[in-house]
């Protein structure tokens, strides 16, 4: 009986009924407010107005509330209980429907001149602390400027409110996906550009308060509360969202809005009297302020001071306000500790930033400018460590590839003495013979330069190269040293002692080598045979034992899984193929060891 | 201390007026020139040929740079010395001593060649071997080989005190924070030009803590850095760079030019390279390689 058109008919009119009803409680509640004296209105009166405004408000009678709002006779019940009225506002306002836009702006605006700071402050942060993450920069974009006006209106008291709300806003703002590429930044899905960008121009005017306020006091009060709380701001963003955002150059991106968000923030820093250099240096100079001051550990944490001097000198950001006149040497003390903190991390792209950073620092000095006494350093030692890790474990080809072209640059820039140093300390502790035959080839590249005339120094000449080559020299597990697993560290070993062998004229012995030929043809040469005696003999009795196996069809002792997979097993002939290799890697060893012997005997000294 | 400083001085700036090798340290012929020096000495006026502007009168307020290449140098002429030091052995007893199966020569000889210049000078034992023999007794020479084992002082020993000395002095200059490697030598690598005078009485001292204002320029004149705000800004709002001086905080220039100024100055300062960038240059900052840098430099605090 009822076609379709009368029950939308209905329906209207039944909204229209509903609304209008609304609307006449709305204005009962405020009349009847109107008559309460001072402002004690009941929490029936407060619940009521809200529900009923609510209701209103996103029924789209928005006109109505407003003219009812900004009535002169309403004045008191606006300011107690407007602030209720937030949450429908922010939700109409985010719709974005024109009919209603104007009316909800303009109760808005009302609300903020009207109302208790403090209350609105509370509202509005409401608004923000749990949002869905598909309305976040919207409704951050939206609330900006209105924070900003309610904290502006707080006067002398407002820093812990400032410091309150931009937690709130950064929390938020970390829960957007970081943009990764330049298309991402330029299309700006999520809106964390946009955020930043208006974020910056939100702190604005408490970043001129604190500037003015040092003016007027001659000077920067290091306890000014407002100034703190800028800071602590500052540090949280250089960490969320810039530690984990990857800048893209001008040549690439001309109008990046994170790498204005990026230089905005150091140039606050600036301006709040938080000099660069003296964050660059302060993990190695506030060591020693009295222990205990927890308060300025907790306030310049270290991960944020790594990302800002990962911006600082990879990206070059905010480089016009840092002074050209500190020394390499010291900017390499200073980077050594973020390194260090980046380099610490399992992720990927603080490693790429922490290898990034280390480059950029070591490319400053000049090569072999570094002084022994840094290796007394913590970092000096634990640096190289981490880059020794990432070389050998890194599952990222890129990062293993940067790790190890990193790793030599550092060596680049030690002195000869410090070179020594870290060479033997490396022999001892890296536990990896690939890394172990790399430091023997640097350590045949050094001798080399010092043979070379004017070269001479002491460390790869003579005395001290002696006990050098003892620790190169030799096998690790004697004899029964399993010869495949150390192959790198013996090759390079074998190769360094042929170089010297010919290089070093007996009659010159400039590097000593001749007079310790015996010891070495007793310490290394013969357990080195040995160890291929074995290892030879073991690896043709598999070879045959291989070979008759494929006679027989037999099932393999165990199996190998790969997570849920399980890996096939090798086929005889790929068995063969190992053995047959390993064999080979025997004759290769073996054939520098007979040349070697080939020199020696030339020369009349084995 | 002075006496160090003044061995080390003739090594390094041969003049006359500091004209007092080792070998004479303690010989009596020259009483001029001896006693010219002693009163130099007495008087604390020791007058020093260095080309660095800061040098006060007063030889023990030497910077320590200037400590580090005099002991460069003795340290170098330690190590000369000290290849000829290797105790010797003792060879001879008592009895065999007073017998006659040692000969005054050998044991002349072997005193002459195995003791310092400054022992064989006190025992007199100085000079050909034949006119030793003549004028001193058996006994004496006994004595003086006994002697000689005990205090061992032998060659090369006197100057070994003397680095004991040095060292420690060494290890007091050693500044353990920042390490710059000061083992070149050579003149400055920078000229300073006063533009304004400053109180001429508060000097920066290494490790206290410097405020400048600045601008760096090339030698074409491109400004690459500075910290003076420009246009209507006052510079109350600025603040200057602070930093302790002489650490190896900053370039090598600056650290040497500040240490020059006092408070209230202003000073213009070209530094070379090599006391600069030298040959990396700075890219970011717009520092071509191997770039001479000039600095207006104002000091305005010393704490």
């Amino acid at each position: 009986m009822f076609g379709p058109k009368r029950r939308e008919r209905a329906c209207v009119k039944e909204a229209k009924n509903a609304l209008r009803m609304a609307l006449e409680q709305f204005s009962d509640v405020v009349q009847r407010c109107q008559a309460i004296q001072d402002g004690n209105f009941s929490s029936a009166d407060f619940d009521l107005f809200q529900t009923v405004g609510q209701t209103c408000i996103e029924q789209g009678d928005s006109a109505q509330v407003l003219s009812i709002v900004i009535d002169e006779k309403n004045k008191n019940i606006v300011r107690c209980m407007g602030w209720n009225l937030l949450e429908p506002l922010v939700k109409v306002l985010l719709k974005k429907e024109d009919k209603n836009l104007p009316h909800c702006h303009a109760i808005l605006t009302h609300l903020l001149e009207v109302c208790s700071p403090k209350e609105l402050l509370v509202g509005l942060l409401e608004q923000i602390e749990q949002l869905d993450s598909g309305v976040i920069a919207e409704t951050i974009i939206l609330l900006l400027k209105p924070l900003q006006t309610v904290l502006l209106k707080l006067g002398r008291k407002k820093a812990s409110s400032v410091g309150m709300a931009l937690s709130t806003l950064l929390s938020q703002m970390v829960r957007l996906p970081v943009p990764l590429s330049k298309e991402q930044e330029e299309d700006d899905v999520f809106g964390l550009c946009r955020c930043c960008v208006e974020l910056l121009g939100f702190v604005s005017p408490f970043v001129e308060e604190i500037k003015a306020d040092a003016r007027d006091s001659h000077g920067m009060s290091r306890e000014n509360e407002l100034r703190v709380e800028i800071l602590k701001f500052c540090m949280k963003s250089l960490c969320e969202p810039l530690l984990e955002v990857q800048l893209k150059d001008a040549d690439t991106l001309e109008k990046s809005p994170l790498r204005d968000f990026a230089t905005g923030i150091l140039v606050i820093l600036n301006s709040i009297g938080e000099s660069l250099p003296n964050l660059l240096g302060h993990s190695i100079l506030r060591k020693r302020e009295v222990p205990g001051f927890l308060e300025e550990e907790v306030r310049y944490p270290k991960e944020s001071l790594a990302s800002m001097a990962h911006l600082l000198f990879v990206q070059h950001i905010a480089m016009d306000i840092f002074p050209a006149v500190l020394s390499p040497v010291f900017v390499m003390q200073c980077n050594m500790e973020y390194i260090e903190v980046l380099l610490s991390s399992t992720e990927e792209s603080r490693l790429q930033k922490g290898l990034e950073l280390y480059e950029k620092t070591l490319v400053r000095l000049e090569n072999s400018s570094l002084p022994v006494d840094l290796l007394d350093l913590k970092t000096f030692f634990s640096v190289p460590q981490h880059v020794i890790k990432v070389m050998t474990l890194s599952p990222v080809q890129n990062l293993r590839t940067k790790g190890l072209s990193v790793f030599q640059l550092s060596i680049d820039k030690l002195n000869t003495e410090a070179k020594y140093k870290f060479f033997r300390c490396m022999l001892k502790t890296s536990g990896h013979a690939g890394v172990e035959g790399y430091i023997i080839k640097n350590i045949k590249n050094q001798t080399d330069f010092a043979l070379k005339p004017g070269n001479g120094n002491e460390w790869f000449l003579g005395k001290h190269l002696l006990p050098l080559l003892q620790q190169v020299l030799c096998l690790p597990q004697g004899p029964e040293t399993d010869l495949l697993h150390n192959l790198d560290r013996i090759m390079e070993s074998l190769n360094l002692l042929r170089y010297l062998l010919i290089r070093d004229k007996e009659w010159e012995n400039e590097t000593g080598i001749w007079t310790e030929l015996y010891k070495i043809e007793d310490n290394y040469l013969k357990p080195l045979r040995t160890a291929l005696n074995m290892s030879r003999a073991h690896y043709e009795a598999e070879l045959k034992r291989n070979k008759e196996n494929t006679t027989g069809s037999k099932s393999p002792v165990c199996t190998v899984s790969l997570g849920s997979e399980k890996i096939p097993h090798m086929t005889p002939e790929m068995q063969t193929q190992v053995l047959q290799s390993a064999l080979f890697t025997f004759d290769l060893i073996e054939s520098v060891l007979a040349r070697i012997e080939e020199i020696a005997e030339a020369k009349g000294r084995l | 201390m002075i006496r160090i400083l003044h061995l080390a001085l003739f090594m390094l700036f041969p003049s006359s007026e500091a004209a007092m090798p080792l070998s004479q340290a303690s010989t009596s012929p020259e009483p001029d020139r001896v006693s010219s020096c002693e009163a130099e000495e007495m008087a604390g006026s020791l007058s020093v040929k260095v080309s660095a502007k800061q040098m006060s009168d007063d030889a023990s307020k030497l910077s320590a740079i200037h400590y580090f290449l005099l002991l460069l140098q003795l340290m170098k002429f330690v190590k000369f010395v000290g290849k000829m030091a290797a105790e010797p052995t003792r060879e001879w007893g008592d009895e065999k001593l007073k017998s006659d199966d040692v000969p005054k020569k050998d044991l002349i000889k072997f005193i002459q060649d195995n003791a310092s210049h400054a022992f064989l000078a006190e025992q007199k034992l100085l000079g050909n071997i034949k006119n030793v023999a003549k004028t001193a007794k058996k006994e004496h020479l006994i004595v003086a080989y006994n002697q000689l084992f005990e205090s061992k002082r032998f060659k090369g020993t006197e100057v070994e005190e003397v680095t004991q000395e040095v060292k420690a002095v060494k290890i007091e200059e050693k500044l353990k924070e920042t390490k710059t490697d000061i083992v070149d030598e050579g003149p400055p690598k920078f000229t300073k030009t006063v533009l304004k005078k400053g109180d001429k009485s508060n000097f920066p001292k290494k490790g206290e803590t410097v405020s400048c204002w600045y601008t760096g320029t090339l030698e074409d004149g491109t400004v690459f850095d500075t910290n003076i705000p420009t246009g209507a800004r006052k510079k109350k709002q600025a603040k200057p760079l602070s930093f302790k001086v002489g650490m190896g905080k900053v370039i090598r220039g600056w650290d040497e030019g500040l240490l020059t100024m006092s408070k209230g100055e202003t000073a213009r300062l070209e530094i070379e390279s090599e006391w600069a960038y030298g040959k990396k240059g700075l890219p970011d900052s717009k520092i071509p390689p191997n770039a001479k840098l000039i600095f207006e430099v104002e000091l305005v605090s010393v704490d």
